[in-house]
């Protein structure tokens, strides 16, 4: 109003008093400063103040601002004041205080003031004021009658609770209530049968009683969880987050046992409902022991039931495990004879196709029980998932295999994309990731006619430090399926159209293996298909990322494999054999674990030893798994085992493993898998086709030669100069036993012996050397050179002491070979004999 | 002087010779040199003439694994036959068989 618009000055003034004048509201003007002095005020509040003039009002006020207001409002009106000014943008503020009149009432007004400058008179303010004594009393009545509702309101409820709360306790043979922070108790409802308890009403010490009720009548094994749940502290604890809590134990009263419950809820009040602690409570006790017999009852059906059930797995597993042994002993008697039959070439057409046609019979009939089985052990839980390394470029060829001939027999396109960075290793279980993607092409074969296209497009989705995630998506242009049946494709026996099957029925169980195989892997299988169209099947698998970059390819070649065949059962060694065969694999078969042993020492003196030993499991006088450690005993890492079997595996797997043998295969056997299981192993031990051992310098070695043909002997000694050796030669053995024993210890280095001389041949002689007595006699390597080879003798020259046998004519490279290695091992326990040595001198 | 060529000429497998002795030329000529100075054939007829078999067929044996490991091929012919009789003890007529062997030797001595 004044200020920017309107200067307020003397010469101004007269003009508000005008209007002032004859407002009906009252109006006044006052300083802003230290004293707060009015400039003017108008007729009305002067009326307001009970004063005829403007005189009175001057006495009564002092005619300042502060003289107006009631002392006690002063203080908060200034502050009031000063608060809303600094708010309000307009500087308008409004408060409400008492005056008292002339006449000694006291008066309640409200005041709307203005701050603004004025040149003349510095900062000011303009305020409208009215009498709201009626008002105010008004207001004041209407808050008491409010607040006495409420109270009312407050009091009903609490009759209502407590109403409730003894409809409710009539449940508990008696029920408290206890104030926590007095530590009072009250009985609200006592148990008439109860002759040692506190009567209604009567206020009792809280924890002591119940303490004492603790001691009296708690057994002993809850007593002390008893006064831990009792204890306020805890109560308050356990009450701000639980609105029920209790406590179950056994009491003994009145000469009887039952199982009884404490329970206890918050009682809140208005008063507690803002500070959220739990001050009272209420409190009840009640009798469980029907519920807790009940209870217990059921824990105990539940727990035998469990038992039944585990030992009725128990009994399952068993039954599948001999079952799957007496279901396949009989289908290798059959594969195997079956395959011995078709090598004869003298049979007739007609009867070479039912052979054929046989033996695809047993196999299919091997593949459901597989499926069985597989099955079986799923759901029993018992499907384990390897980890280990294995070649994807290796997997997808093998399945590339099997579907591009399924194809083309069937007319049908086939093809194999793989699309993005997908490494050449990974770590999993390829062989269960392969009768995933296998069952499912199998699948798409089955349901797809000529003209007909399937494919199968791998793809990494996404990589991250340790894992990939890999899709695949086998397309085809089958017949498809219908929309209702999808959900239940991969249910077990489920097949939609069972027409389509081959006239050898199927189990109606690869979907559902591939789907539980997945899952156990934590991948995904789903399936989107249109009958007449055809079906898309997408798997998604996380395998984990593997360090090795793959250029190392071992690759095996069949024809330096050297495999021995270990069975009992003449038919499965033989089919065995004719199966690595057909592979270019040759074995050799034994049937037993002693002969193997035999059989191995004189090929690894020969220095031809086998690299691979496929052992029975099930053998008489020595199976397999022994064998196999006597294998690892005596030829450390060089050959490996693969155990078969056509016995579930899983349980001796572990221990087998810890003897040393490298994998198993099961019964009957396929020549992909020996192939691949061996290269898997090999890559495992970092093998290398020919066993590399460490080697000797030969470099100034010492040879004793015994040799009666002297033209034989130059050549030998020319060949051995060649590598630094210095020969020295014995016409015969007599020679040569007294040339070593006359030579200083260690002197030799070793000894090439050949066997066939005059006077003593090379083998008595090895005998006497050994039993000279000197520790270089016992340990110096003494090789058997002959023409022949034939394996008595070389089991002749094992039993004498020879380390190794070379055959007539010697060729260089294996005399350097087999020298390097024996030299060094016997260098390497020979090394204490330096300090012999050195003692004799 | 005997070289490679003249023993390829003479009807020795040389290059399986050479494979024996790592293909070193001057290794196999010293070698075959050596054995024109040996006397182990004449040893081997006096005890034919002497019909001392067993003595006879150790020796035959023996020359038969020089000469087979120095790919002597006209040479091993005729010394197999006569071990192979001899392994048997054969008394028979040995010296068409003996004759035989020593003309292809001297053969071999006057390369």
């Amino acid at each position: 109003m004044f200020g920017k618009h309107f200067e307020l000055n003397e010469q101004t003034m007269h003009i508000v008093k005008a209007i002032g004048r004859t407002m009906p509201g009252g109006f006044f003007i006052y300083r802003a400063n230290e004293t707060e002095e009015l400039l003017y005020a108008n007729a009305a509040v002067i009326s307001i103040f009970g004063c005829k003039d403007i005189s009175e009002f001057k006495e009564l006020t002092g005619y300042t601002f502060r003289g107006m207001v009631h002392p006690d409002d002063k203080a908060a009106v200034s502050g009031s004041i000063i608060e809303q000014i600094k708010k309000n943008e307009d500087n308008f503020d409004c408060v409400e205080y008492r005056i008292i009149r002339k006449d000694g009432e006291v008066r309640w007004v409200d005041d709307y003031g203005h701050y603004t400058e004025t040149e003349a008179y510095g900062g000011i303010y303009y305020v409208f004021i009215s009498d709201i004594t009626k008002k105010h009393e008004q207001q004041e009545l209407e808050k008491r009658l409010a607040f006495q509702e409420k109270l009312i309101e407050e009091q009903n409820q609490r009759e209502q609770q407590d109403k409730m709360i003894t409809a409710l306790a009539s449940d508990y043979r008696s029920v408290y209530h206890i104030d926590l922070d007095l530590n009072d108790g009250v009985c609200y409802r006592a148990d008439p049968e109860d002759k040692e308890q506190t009567a209604e009403g009567v206020h009792f010490p809280y924890y002591e009683r119940f303490k004492w009720y603790a001691e009296h009548s708690v057994d002993e094994n809850y007593r002390d969880g008893f006064l831990e749940f009792i204890d306020p502290d805890n109560i308050r604890k356990a009450l701000s987050e639980n609105i029920i809590i209790a406590y179950r134990y056994l009491a003994h009263r009145n000469g009887s046992d039952y199982y009884e419950m404490i329970r206890m809820a918050g009682v809140r009040h208005a008063e507690d409902r803002d500070d959220h602690i739990v001050h009272a409570i209420g409190l009840g006790l009640t009798n469980i022991d029907k519920e807790m017999r009940e209870t217990m009852a059921k824990n105990q059906a539940l727990s035998e039931a469990l038992e039944a059930a585990k030992q009725a797995n128990r009994a399952k597993t068993a039954f599948l495990s001999s079952m799957s042994h007496e279901i396949r002993t009989p289908m290798n008697a059959i594969i195997g004879l079956d395959s011995l039959a078709l090598r004869n070439t003298t049979l007739d057409p007609e009867t070479r196709e039912y052979f054929e046609k046989i033996g695809e019979s047993a196999r299919h009939l091997l593949g459901l029980i597989n499926d069985i089985l597989d099955m079986s052990r799923i759901e029993s839980g018992k499907m384990i998932l390897g980890k280990e390394e294995f070649s994807f470029r290796a997997m997808l060829e093998q399945i590339n295999t099997i579907v591009m001939t399924q194809c083309r027999d069937k007319g049908l396109k086939y093809e194999c994309n793989v699309i993005g960075g997908i490494s050449d290793y990974y770590i999993g279980d390829d062989m269960k990731l392969k009768q995933i993607l296998i069952n499912i092409l199998s699948n798409s074969i089955k349901f797809t006619d000529a003209p007909g296209h399937i494919s199968l497009t791998v793809e990494r989705t996404a990589f991250f430090e340790d894992k990939s995630t890999i899709r695949f998506i086998v397309k085809d242009t089958g017949i498809g399926m219908d929309k209702a049946f999808l959900p239940k494709v991969f249910d077990t026996f489920a097949q939609e159209d069972s027409s389509r099957n081959n006239k050898y029925g199927s189990t109606g169980l690869g979907m559902a293996i591939a789907k539980n195989i997945a899952d156990i892997m934590n991948g995904t299988i789903s399936v989107k298909s249109e009958k007449g169209v055809g079906t898309e099947f997408t798997v998604v698998v996380t395998l984990k990322n593997c360090e090795r970059s793959g250029a190392e390819e071992i690759f095996i070649d069949p024809k330096k494999m050297r495999v021995l065949i270990v069975d009992d059962e003449e038919v499965a060694a033989e089919h065995a054999m004719i199966v690595l065969d057909e592979a270019g694999i040759k074995a050799d078969i034994c049937l037993d674990g002693r002969s193997a042993l035999k059989m191995l020492e004189v090929q690894y003196t020969k220095h031809e030893p086998y690299n691979l030993v496929l052992l029975d499991r099930k053998m008489p006088e020595m199976d397999g798994i022994e064998c196999a450690e006597e294998i690892r005993k005596l030829f450390r890492k060089e050959t490996t085992i693969i155990i078969l079997t056509s016995f579930n595996w899983d349980e001796i797997m572990d221990k087998a493993m810890h003897i040393g043998v490298d994998s198993f295969l099961a019964k009957p056997l396929f020549a992909s898998d020996v192939i691949s299981e061996f290269e898997r192993i090999a890559r495992k031990n970092n093998m290398l086709m020919l066993c590399e051992r460490k080697r000797a310098d030969l470099n100034g070695k010492h040879i004793l030669l015994a040799e009666d043909v002297f033209i034989n002997a130059e050549i030998m000694k020319e060949l051995l100069k060649i590598k630094g050796m210095i020969t020295d030669r014995a016409e015969n053995g007599k020679i040569a036993v007294e040339m070593f024993s006359e030579s200083q210890v260690g002197y030799y280095d070793a000894v090439l012996m050949d066997v066939r001389m005059p006077e003593m041949d090379g083998l008595e002689a090895t005998a006497e050397i050994r039993s000279l007595g000197r520790p270089d006699a016992e340990k110096v390597p003494i090789i058997a050179m002959t023409a022949n080879a034939f394996d008595e003798d070389v089991q002749l020259s094992l039993q004498v002491g020879m380390n190794a046998h070379l055959s007539k004519p010697v060729e260089a490279e294996r005399l350097y070979h087999t020298l390097e290695e024996l030299i060094w091992d016997a260098e390497q326990t020979n090394l204490h004999l330096r300090g012999y040595n050195n003692a004799e001198k | 002087m005997i070289t490679i060529e003249k023993l390829r000429e003479f009807g020795a497998d040389v290059d399986d010779g050479l494979s024996r002795c790592l293909n070193k030329a001057e290794l196999y000529l010293n070698l075959v040199g050596k054995l024109t100075e040996d006397k182990t054939l004449y040893l081997l007829e006096q005890q034919l003439v002497r019909k001392e078999f067993d003595g006879a067929f150790e020796t035959a044996h023996s020359l038969k694994g020089v000469y087979a490991n120095l790919s002597l091929t006209p040479l091993i012919g005729p010394v197999t036959d006569i071990t192979e009789l001899l392994r048997n003890r054969t008394n028979t007529e040995y010296t068409e068989l003996m004759d035989k062997l020593k003309t292809e030797f001297e053969r071999l001595c006057e390369l």
